[in-house]
């Protein structure tokens, strides 16, 4: 295989992980304009929940539903909670659910130990497929498709349907979407609670590739805001060329010149917000 | 107190001078929690009455400085449960003393160590600090121990504390930088790799770590192919992999840790990458790493200081004894705790229960022999770093268990060992 279609799988399947871990804080981001700081909180504990329930019956559709269902809940309960009742304002957004990362942090640790661990591949994706003349890895293959399907159908339900076009009202204008009469409270438990859902379904399957740890929820935080922020909010697809080209852009820098990977996507972070504060495909700057 | 008035301005300047490294938030929720300890410490400092000297009857203090919060809480009550086990087996009672141990949480911070090793050494008065897993909380406890005439005990990795800034008050009980990384190079040597691809996370100990093994490789007429430094915490190691296909290499040998060794070992695997991979000691070993990897384990090459396969009597007596008390088995941490314990208790049992002051005990510990598990008598060279035995092992993922499998051991590996001609 040719260095360059086996760089350009690395990035595809990459960034269809990024899509996975951040589509939901794209929602949050974009429709609800909350800061959530604790989205990497749900990647964590959906991680942790499907690799529990991983361990305890042997079934991978077990372990993802019981992922996204427990998030879906806890997503709810903490919007109808806690969220609500700090209105609009970034700045107490972000102490709420800065202080929520913590706690489910330390509870985290408390509960599953310091130990890293990492979810098992699912036995009918190990192994590697035949790509040209050499192979590539089964499962970053599923992943590819996986983000991949996944963007369709979000991108579809925020084009095509009743819902999605609530969403997208909402992400333009708030205030308008309430004297319509739509009742924007319960609308904003079901997103949060959707998007909260998503990231338990992006540690479960993420968890397989990136692993689950004391410190991943900070990790996958950033670079879950990383991609909204350079994607624009509430914009699905600019999320998933967000997730593709900051995977591009790692995946070149890392093979080409590693020394300065990190500071790549910063780089283009800087870029983006000087040339574009709005993101990529975005209407509305946080501000 | 006399020195009350100053009292306030040395902690904060401890805390001033010192550079977590830790991510922004991680440092900030750090520096918070610093801050209240400090304003905590400097209250109890400053009000507190003198306590008189320790009378015989009372029991022997000893402080243990760990990171028990935070992301390396697993290792450190590892390491915290193997110390405690070297007392609790003599009934935590030496040559008819009382001994105690005084716990105390450094959150991996130098701030924060320091400000504990005050509390322990000026309230608790403490005769001895041990523990610190990281090199830079090690780094700024030992000037304060010394200054303090207090012994210290580490098991962290920094060449320094038995080097340049070496002191009859400072000991290591495990293996420093290199001690594992030389006779690991020379044993893969031996075994016919000759080339190899150095992998390690890009800080302080990626690149003393793989630097050495590369130092030692070359010096035996080796090469090294290419060096790869990802960042800490990187996501995909996929980009380095696929760059590795036609690299004419038979080894690649990685330093990671946590989280990171996680990836890299399951990248490495899924890429079907062809080189054998030799990895550091205690990145397989600790925190159960190697039992989350599972089958992704079997083939790996370290080097480790003990192995829980080893079949010698005191590896299985201490077995028995830590399966007795935690129900559990012991990995290779806990084994360096127990090490650091039976330590302290042969110390003052040299003593005879009798600790008259710091350096008097520091003489102590550097006489201290005993046999470890492993079979081998610890003892100390001139500068208070252990003597230790280096092992080759092997792991295996087997009936649902990690285990290393130990295929050669170097005894007598000093922190200038060389390679034999």
């Amino acid at each position: 295989m040719s260095f360059w279609t086996s760089q350009l799988l690395n990035a595809l399947s990459f960034g269809a992980l990024l899509f996975l871990v951040s589509a939901g804080l794209s929602l949050i981001l974009g429709l609800m304009r909350i800061v959530s700081v604790a989205h990497g909180s749900f990647y964590m504990l959906g991680a942790y929940i499907a690799l529990a329930t991983l361990t305890a019956s042997h079934s991978y559709p077990l372990a993802i539903v019981a992922a996204i269902l427990t998030m879906l809940v806890l997503g709810a309960l903490l919007q109808r909670t806690l969220i609500e009742r700090v209105g609009s304002d970034p700045l107490r957004q972000v102490l709420l659910t800065f202080g929520f990362l913590l706690v489910v942090g330390d509870a985290a640790l408390a509960m599953w130990s310091g130990s890293p661990a990492i979810i098992p591949v699912p036995p009918f994706l190990a192994g590697s497929v035949a790509v040209g003349s050499a192979h590539y890895p089964l499962y970053r293959i599923a992943v590819i498709f996986l983000g991949l399907g996944l963007a369709f159908v979000l991108d579809r339900v925020q084009t095509g349907t009743h819902l999605g076009a609530l969403v997208r009202a909402g992400a333009d204008d708030l205030e308008m979407l309430s004297c319509m009469g739509v009742n924007v409270r319960r609308l904003f438990v079901w997103v949060f609670a959707f998007g909260t859902a998503l990231a338990g379904f992006g540690g479960a399957v993420g968890g397989v590739f990136l692993g689950v740890y004391p410190g991943v929820d900070l990790e996958i935080g950033f670079l879950g805001f990383v991609v909204v922020i350079v994607g624009g909010l509430g914009s699905i697809r600019g999320t998933l060329a967000a997730s593709l080209i900051v995977a591009l852009i790692d995946t070149l820098s890392k093979s080409l010149f590693p020394e300065i990977s990190l500071f790549a996507i910063f780089l283009l972070l800087i870029v983006v917000i000087a040339i574009r504060p709005t993101g990529l495909f975005g209407r509305r700057s946080l501000a | 107190m006399a020195e009350g008035g100053e009292c306030p301005k040395s902690y904060l300047s401890d805390i001033m001078y010192s550079k977590p490294n830790v991510p922004y938030t991680q440092g900030m929720i750090v520096l918070f929690r610093s801050a209240v300890h400090v304003v905590a410490a400097a209250a109890i400092a400053c009000t507190a009455v003198g306590a008189g000297p320790a009378s015989p009857s009372d029991p022997i203090k000893i402080g243990v400085i760990l990171p028990l919060t935070g992301s390396s809480a697993g290792v450190a009550q590892d390491l915290l449960r193997g110390i405690q086990l070297a007392f609790s087996e003599n009934g935590n009672t030496v040559s008819g003393r009382k001994v105690e141990i005084v716990t105390a949480d450094d959150q991996n911070t130098p701030a924060t160590a320091l400000t504990e090793a005050r509390r322990l050494v000026e309230n608790d008065k403490v005769s001895l600090l041990m523990g610190s897993l990281n090199s830079s909380v090690a780094l700024t406890l030992l000037p304060y121990a010394v200054r303090s005439q207090v012994p210290y005990i580490t098991t962290t990795i920094a060449a320094e504390i038995t080097g340049s800034k070496k002191s009859p008050y400072a000991f290591r009980s495990a293996a420093a930088a290199g001690q594992m990384e030389r006779p690991l190079a020379w044993l893969l040597h031996r075994r016919g790799f000759k080339s190899v691809i150095l992998m390690g996370s890009d800080y302080v100990a990626g690149h003393d770590s793989t630097g050495m093994v590369g130092a030692q490789f070359t010096a035996l007429g080796g090469s090294i192919v290419k060096s790869i430094f990802p960042p800490q915490g990187d996501t995909d190691y996929g980009p380095y992999f696929s760059t590795l296909g036609d690299a004419k290499a038979d080894l690649i040998y990685g330093y990671f840790f946590g989280g990171d060794t996680l990836r890299f070992v399951r990248q490495y695997r899924s890429f079907g990458v062809t080189q054998q991979l030799a990895m550091s000691a205690s990145t397989i070993s600790a925190a159960g790493v190697a039992q989350s990897l599972g089958k992704d384990v079997d083939g790996i090459l370290t080097a480790e200081l003990w192995s829980p396969t080893l079949t010698d009597p005191l590896t299985i007596a201490f077995e028995k004894s830590f399966q007795k008390a935690y129900g559990d088995s012991p990995q290779a941490t806990a084994r360096s705790g127990y090490v650091e314990g039976r330590l302290v208790v042969t110390a003052i049992g040299i003593l005879k229960g009798n600790v008259p002051n710091g350096l008097a005990f520091a003489q102590a510990l550097h006489d201290s022999h005993f046999k470890e598990p492993g079979g081998e008598m610890f003892s100390f060279d001139e500068n208070n770093n252990a003597t230790v035995s280096t092992r080759l092992v092997r792991w295996q993922f087997v009936d649902g268990k990690a285990t290393g499998k130990v295929l050669e051991t170097i005894g007598g590996v000093t922190q200038d060992w060389k390679a034999p001609r």
